[in-house]
């Protein structure tokens, strides 16, 4: 009986131990690289007075404050497909949005390539435009598998790009479109998308110079 | 003897200031707290605040997205260029408060580290936005593979830092698991290392955890705001 229990408690040790390695065998990854390079031994030490470090701080509390907008800034969430207009502590608006597919797309007998991604990073808005018309890149056309026409005239397009649009640099804008119904679903070439009425709303209280966050 | 307006006008502005004395030293108020302080417990939060500014502007100054894990405030936030992009409360579903100080006294460490890198981030199950059939039809017509035109709402997630740091989230969301096999044996070997770890267990909003998962990327830096 005793031996049993032995072997009974040996093989539920056995099985354990089994159960980690293999856990940590699936786990195992290579190891992960820093996406910034910044290391905690490169900050500097608090100054020994203490007038001094309270003046140190409070300096860089001052410059950590100042990168925050005082005016709203739009937020572009491309992850969840959500476009916001809000400041510090309050959000004013939130609207479902279209952002770019990933997709990629080459050109077979030139070998151009174009990856749809909506940018990340801070931009501004730098131009707005009522009544806009899209000049239809060659992509366009390549991704149809259309003739790009010789008459720049033939490029353009009175409806695609909704009423409204508003260009945050590099040729990308946040406008509307005929596909409402793709609202929330990465669908774009990397503009941002938004139903009609969000999109008025938006362009209404959006200033030349407004900054855009995009994640 | 001469009356007080008589005072030669050199010598109001020490009365003035005597008077301001006296009366800074009569009030009631508590002596404001400075960041700065003598006390040694002062001087060591100062010196890790001055540490952490340092190191957001740093990261504020990168292109990059950035975590902070306001443990004082009770929120998760992401940042870019020092601005709030997103936010969540940390919804702790454990209200035992010693787990946040054992997080934050792991996350520290002995040189009081400001900055850490997830190191990893699992998926134990998750659900699709759309229905299938819709993001079937508009593949076909964009040529984009269904995937890639959403993301997926996660039920249950992990983030690590290294140091057997690890933040559980759950979102109540009943999904489809990534692996039922690799999620059995995880789950085993995480109930084994579960005492020797600083966990915090959230609960978090699906619309939050959407973008929180996506968001979060292997390599992501990580701010820590200790609890006061």
């Amino acid at each position: 009986m005793k031996r049993l229990g032995l072997w009974l408690l040996l093989g539920l040790v056995a099985l354990l131990t089994g159960a980690v390695a293999v856990g940590l065998l699936l786990h195992r990854q290579p190891p992960v690289q820093p996406l910034v390079a910044i290391a905690d031994s490169a900050l500097l030490s608090l100054p020994d007075d203490a007038a001094k470090a309270q003046k140190e701080i409070q300096r860089l509390r001052r410059s950590l404050t100042a990168l925050t907008p005082k005016k709203p800034y739009i937020v572009i969430d491309t992850h969840a497909s959500l476009a916001y207009l809000r400041t510090a502590d309050s959000v004013w608006f939130k609207a479902t949005c279209s952002t770019g597919n990933g997709g990629e797309l080459v050109d077979s007998t030139t070998g151009r390539k174009w990856i749809f991604n909506t940018p990340h990073g801070c931009f501004k808005i730098n131009s707005k435009i009522t009544h806009p018309w899209w000049r239809k890149p060659d992509w366009a056309y390549i991704e149809e598998a259309e003739a790009i026409p010789k008459n720049e005239s033939e490029r353009y397009d009175s409806e695609m790009m909704g009423d409204y649009a508003m260009g945050f640099g590099n040729g990308y804008f946040i406008h509307g479109t005929i596909y409402e119904r793709l609202l929330g679903m990465n669908v774009t070439h990397g503009c941002v998308r938004l139903g009609s009425s969000d999109l008025k709303w938006l362009f209404d209280r959006v200033q030349i110079g407004t900054p855009v966050y995009i994640f | 003897m001469r009356s007080m307006t008589s005072l030669p006008r050199h010598s109001l502005g020490p009365a003035l200031l005597i008077l301001l004395l006296a009366l800074a030293s009569c009030s009631d108020q508590p002596e404001p707290r400075t960041a700065a302080g003598d006390r040694p417990g002062d001087r060591s939060a100062a010196e890790y605040e001055y540490r952490r500014l340092q190191a957001e502007l740093k990261l504020a100054d990168s292109a990059r997205t950035y975590m902070v894990l306001d443990l004082d405030q009770g929120q998760l936030l992401l940042k870019l260029k020092g601005v709030a992009v997103w936010e969540s409360p940390l919804q702790l579903l454990d209200k035992d408060s010693t787990r946040i100080y054992r997080f934050a006294d792991r996350y520290l460490g002995e040189e009081a580290r400001t900055i850490r890198f997830v190191t990893e981030k699992y998926l134990y199950d998750s659900q699709g936005k759309s229905p299938d059939s819709v993001l079937a039809v508009v593949s076909k017509v964009l040529e984009v593979e269904p995937e890639k035109l959403q993301r997926e709402i996660p039920g249950r997630f992990h983030l690590k830092w290294g140091m057997r740091l690890s933040l559980e989230v759950d979102t109540d969301v009943e999904g489809r698991p990534t692996s039922r096999l690799k999620n059995t044996v995880l789950g085993v070997s995480e109930a084994l290392v579960q005492p020797f770890e600083a966990r915090l267990e959230i609960h978090m909003d699906p619309d939050a955890a959407l973008t929180f998962w996506h968001a979060v990327a292997e390599g992501m830096p990580t701010l820590l705001v200790p609890p006061n």
